[in-house]
């Protein structure tokens, strides 16, 4: 079945959201300059995809899109799992970043496609 | 042959063409006065949007700084306002939720010559205000398309709605002045149904940014919180009211002292932001179902002649209601409510 507009900003909002809600805890247990880093550009990148959706009509079709949104599900599912699982923090940023790469893909395919 | 049935008959009929024909200015004026008042609390509702897109940059480099020196990380604690992307962005889409308010702005001022061309008996530019608005509702895609470089921001408008605006465009009558109440109902409604699919549309959009914004003040909010800038009475305070308990003397030093006490009134401010998420998301909502009802009242007046407001009023009163709880802040809305100690 093929994903909506509104399923799409979702999964796009409620990405940014978690980070958000977990940078705080996150920075708490970081012990590098680098760590620090990469937990706010993680998030400030995901911030910066939802602003991105929510000024656009993500409504455009075609498989690549809907590869692109199963990504970006898949890539907030493996960040759950990280976190709920209790990883080490190194793995964690490294899967925030993976949802990171795949909401930027869905959002330049889904609005891209859509001009 | 007697002239007086005639006459009866001739007199009866002229009685009734002119009840007909008459311009039906108390209730078109009814109907301009719940506009106004609808379109006047949807539109501090979508500025208020707008307005916190724009303000969020001091309490964001606030909390993302705190959060920052609470790393033990060496050099981690240093000022770290906003990026210039993000600003850009939340300002950028500041301003296509202005573009909305601006259209639900051009709206009121056609109820308010509406209201005007139903009150007195002369002419005043009602076409002009009409247009304005339909203008106004119709050019909000394009304005936001520009915004966004040429993509389209509104989707398709749903079928069902069109529903909404079957008048069948009845009989006209005679008389100038209710030819253009008439006239001016039809455009005003045709405005109210763009505007009212606009924000249909948009509702998913809205309901994500409502709670955007208000994670954002949380967070900020429990920055204070933490860094016990603000009293735990003011959450507290609420709380035991709600509660229908009355709070010992001291109860603010006991919370200071106790840590348990104090997570606990930090999952009630979280809690709190919850209930502030959806009472703005059912804020939204009643404005859609505001434009609902003063369409279905426009309709009423293009075939009835005749307006029952109430649902409009009903309505807008709960929108008025949640507004004025959000306009006060929560410091002083604890004054109010019951001061303590």
């Amino acid at each position: 079945m093929q994903s909506t507009a509104n399923q799409r900003l979702t999964v796009i909002y409620n990405a940014y959201k978690s980070a958000f809600a977990r940078r705080a805890s996150d920075l708490k247990q970081a012990t590098t300059a680098e760590q620090v880093q990469a937990i706010m550009d993680n998030v400030d990148a995901l911030e910066a995809s939802y602003l991105d959706a929510a000024r656009q009509s993500l409504d455009a079709t075609g498989p690549d899109i809907e590869a692109c949104y199963q990504a970006a599900l898949s890539a907030t599912q493996s960040a759950e799992k990280a976190y709920a699982s209790g990883k080490a923090l190194a793995e964690r940023i490294a899967a925030v970043s993976g949802v990171v790469s795949a909401v930027g893909n869905l959002v330049t395919k889904a609005a891209g496609a859509a001009a | 042959m007697s002239v007086r049935p005639f006459l009866g008959l001739a007199l009866a009929a002229m009685a009734a063409l002119g009840g007909c024909a008459a311009a039906p200015r108390v209730p078109a004026a009814t109907l301009a006065d719940a506009g106004l008042k609808a379109t006047g609390s949807f539109s501090a509702e979508v500025k208020d949007v707008a307005t916190q897109l724009r303000e969020a940059d001091a309490a964001d480099s606030f909390t993302r700084t705190w959060e920052q020196c609470q790393s033990p990380a060496p050099g981690a604690c240093v000022p770290s306002v906003t990026p210039e992307r993000l600003s850009i962005q939340r300002n950028g889409l500041a301003d296509v939720v202005d573009l909305r308010a601006n259209a639900i702005d051009q709206l009121g001022a056609a109820y308010a010559a509406f209201k005007q061309e139903a009150s007195y008996e002369q002419s005043t530019d009602l076409q002009g205000a009409t247009r304005s608005a339909i203008d106004s509702a119709n050019s909000f895609g394009q304005a936001a398309a520009a915004l966004n470089k040429g993509k389209r921001f509104i989707p398709a408008v749903p079928g069902e709605v069109g529903a909404l605006l079957d008048f069948g465009f009845g009989v006209l009558g005679d008389r100038l002045q209710r030819k253009r109440i008439l006239r001016a109902n039809r455009e005003i409604a045709q405005a109210v149904l763009q505007l009212r699919n606009g924000m249909q549309n948009e509702m998913e959009v809205f309901m994500t940014l409502t709670d955007y914004l208000v994670g954002k003040r949380t967070a900020a909010r429990l920055v204070f919180y933490d860094a016990k800038l603000t009293s735990p009475m003011t959450i507290m305070t609420p709380l035991a009211d709600q509660l229908g308990v009355t709070l010992v003397p001291g109860a603010e030093s006991m919370i200071a002292d106790s840590p348990a006490l104090m997570i606990a009134l930090r999952a009630t401010m979280e809690a709190n932001s919850r209930v502030e998420v959806i009472e703005a998301q059912g804020r939204y909502r009643a404005g859609i179902a505001g434009l609902d009802a003063l369409l279905r009242q426009h309709r009423e007046l293009e075939t009835k002649q005749s307006v029952t407001v109430g649902d409009v009023e009903r309505i807008i009163d709960q929108l008025n209601a949640s507004l004025a709880k959000y306009a006060t802040p929560p410091d002083q809305q604890q004054q109010q409510q019951q001061p303590q100690q």
